[in-house]
């Protein structure tokens, strides 16, 4: 097979800068999904949350016991047919569109992995990988639903790419959320940035956007799974951006010591387990320079939640393959940074509920 | 660059996480939610019909514009198809106006809820 060029992989070309599905009945078929998860999902995720809250309170009042376990509470709430509607409705929803998406880019498997294949060898930018690499158990899950999740398949990250873009909604086209976070991201108090990294970066939509702002630093994605810092280099290349790629467990950075000014995880956190967090703060410590700083951006802590909004999150963790999201949101994770010896900063900015916590490297 | 094989360092990226192995509560395989696994997969095959439905819509709503405009229709034209800003907004007015004829009984009982969108649904409620 000779040279792939993306005008004749992509019949169809892009949509922003995803790639538009291969034909006209898969992207209308994802149409109505994402459409159906605004009006069937997210409006009425209040609605289903108060039940559900509601239907927990009732239970506590009449047994003295609140149940807190995932089964427990399952048990008790889908007895309320339009809270196990919601379930049914949402399951149903997410396993549809990652199959769909899968199945039309398998369509050109072949040519997609070829491609991948070239870019692995172009500019700008560079990817580097460990076709042996070995997994750790908690980067194997099924993250999102997601057959094989972000580390299993080929073309997984190609897939969650079209796959984010259904999840939000269409609120996120066009990378608009990450290049918004990555123009608020803070940085250090003495201006000084000439390398910047995003760990978790998987498709390298933030890492993209950090570049944006800063043309001139040497900018670094890393990611765990291969198949993501593949298809973030490829996918970077169709925008002209110079980004180094790293295949790399944020816990075990292969970095010097002192070497970055600005360090980031976007909803990286929530997908990894506690003790994995406390690793990553520390080796986020130690490659930053001193007055270097680290930003975080993911979800709320459970304490500045409401019942009904913990209640939705735990069931997401359940029914949605999040199962690390409850020890994240439990962990006082600002504490977990102060204890890594970041001094935090007084200021979260806040971009569409997630919460950026700023930590700076003590000088 | 890491010293370790590839099997060593996985190990040592596991240390003390022989708990995620259970993910509690986290659902693997197919769940059902209602008592009777019937109604699941009664409201999964409405939901794909649903799908299937608006994919034979959507291809009226392109056919019928191309044939407006262009005066003819082809199966690659239609593949071709790149919907102007105005046209992607009428269908997403015409997806939500089929999307709650179709389902707005399934939650009679507790409204229309609040606004269709990611944004508001789920972080303002946070």
């Amino acid at each position: 097979m000779g040279h792939i060029e993306t005008k004749s992989l992509l019949t169809r070309g892009f949509n922003g800068n995803t790639p538009e599905l291969l034909n006209r009945a898969d992207e209308a078929y994802c149409d109505f999904v994402s459409g159906a998860r605004n009006l069937l999902m997210y409006a009425q995720f209040q609605n289903i949350g108060n039940l559900g809250e509601a239907e927990l309170d009732q239970a506590a009042k009449a047994t003295g016991h609140r149940p807190n376990s995932p089964d427990a509470i399952k048990a008790l709430v889908m007895k309320v047919p339009e809270v196990a509607t919601y379930f049914r409705v949402k399951r149903t929803l997410q396993e549809s569109y990652w199959r769909r998406i899968a199945e039309s880019y398998g369509l050109k498997q072949t040519e997609f992995e070829q491609a991948l294949a070239e870019a692995d060898q172009m500019g700008p930018g560079s990817v580097t990988y460990d076709p042996n690499f070995v997994y750790p158990g908690y980067a194997t899950v099924d993250i999102h639903v997601q057959p094989g999740g972000y580390t299993g398949q080929r073309l997984g990250a190609l897939t969650y790419d079209y796959g984010t873009k259904i999840f939000f909604g269409g609120a996120g086209d066009a990378d608009s959320l990450h290049h918004s976070m990555a123009e608020k991201t803070s940085a250090p108090k003495d201006g000084v940035v000439k390398r910047v990294m995003e760990i978790g970066c998987s498709i390298g939509q933030m890492a993209c956007g950090l570049k944006k702002r800063y043309p001139d630093a040497e900018v670094w994605g890393t990611d765990i799974g291969a198949p993501m810092v593949r298809y973030a280099h490829w996918r970077t290349i169709q925008q002209g951006l110079d980004v180094l790629y790293a295949q790399m467990p944020a816990e075990d950075l292969d970095f010097p010591d002192n070497h970055f000014d600005i360090v980031t995880a976007h909803l990286l956190f929530h997908e990894i387990p506690v003790p994995v967090i406390k690793r990553i703060l520390a080796e986020a410590k130690r490659v930053l320079r001193p007055g270097g700083v680290f930003v975080l951006w993911d979800f709320f802590s459970a304490k500045n939640r409401s019942g009904a909004s913990n209640f939705m999150g735990l069931m997401d963790a359940s029914d949605n393959g999040e199962p690390f999201a409850p020890g994240f949101v439990n962990c006082d994770v600002e504490a977990l940074m102060e204890h890594a010896g970041f001094k935090l900063r007084s200021h979260d900015p806040q971009e569409l509920g997630r919460t950026g916590r700023v930590g700076d490297k003590p000088i | 660059m890491s010293t370790l094989t590839p099997e060593e360092r996985a190990k040592k990226l596991s240390e003390g996480l022989d708990y995620v192995k259970d993910l509690p509560g986290f659902e693997r395989g197919h769940p059902h939610y209602f008592k009777d696994p019937m109604i699941d997969h009664l409201l999964e095959i409405v939901l794909q019909l649903g799908a299937e439905m608006w994919i034979i819509r959507d291809r009226q709503m392109v056919t019928e514009y191309l044939l407006t405009t262009e005066g003819k229709v082809t199966p690659e034209m239609i593949e071709a198809f790149k919907p102007s800003p105005e046209f992607r907004e009428k269908m997403k007015v015409e997806r939500g106006t089929y999307t709650r004829r179709l389902y707005q009984s399934l939650y009679d009982g507790i409204g229309p809820g609040g606004e269709a969108a990611f944004v508001s649904g789920v972080l303002k409620a946070r």
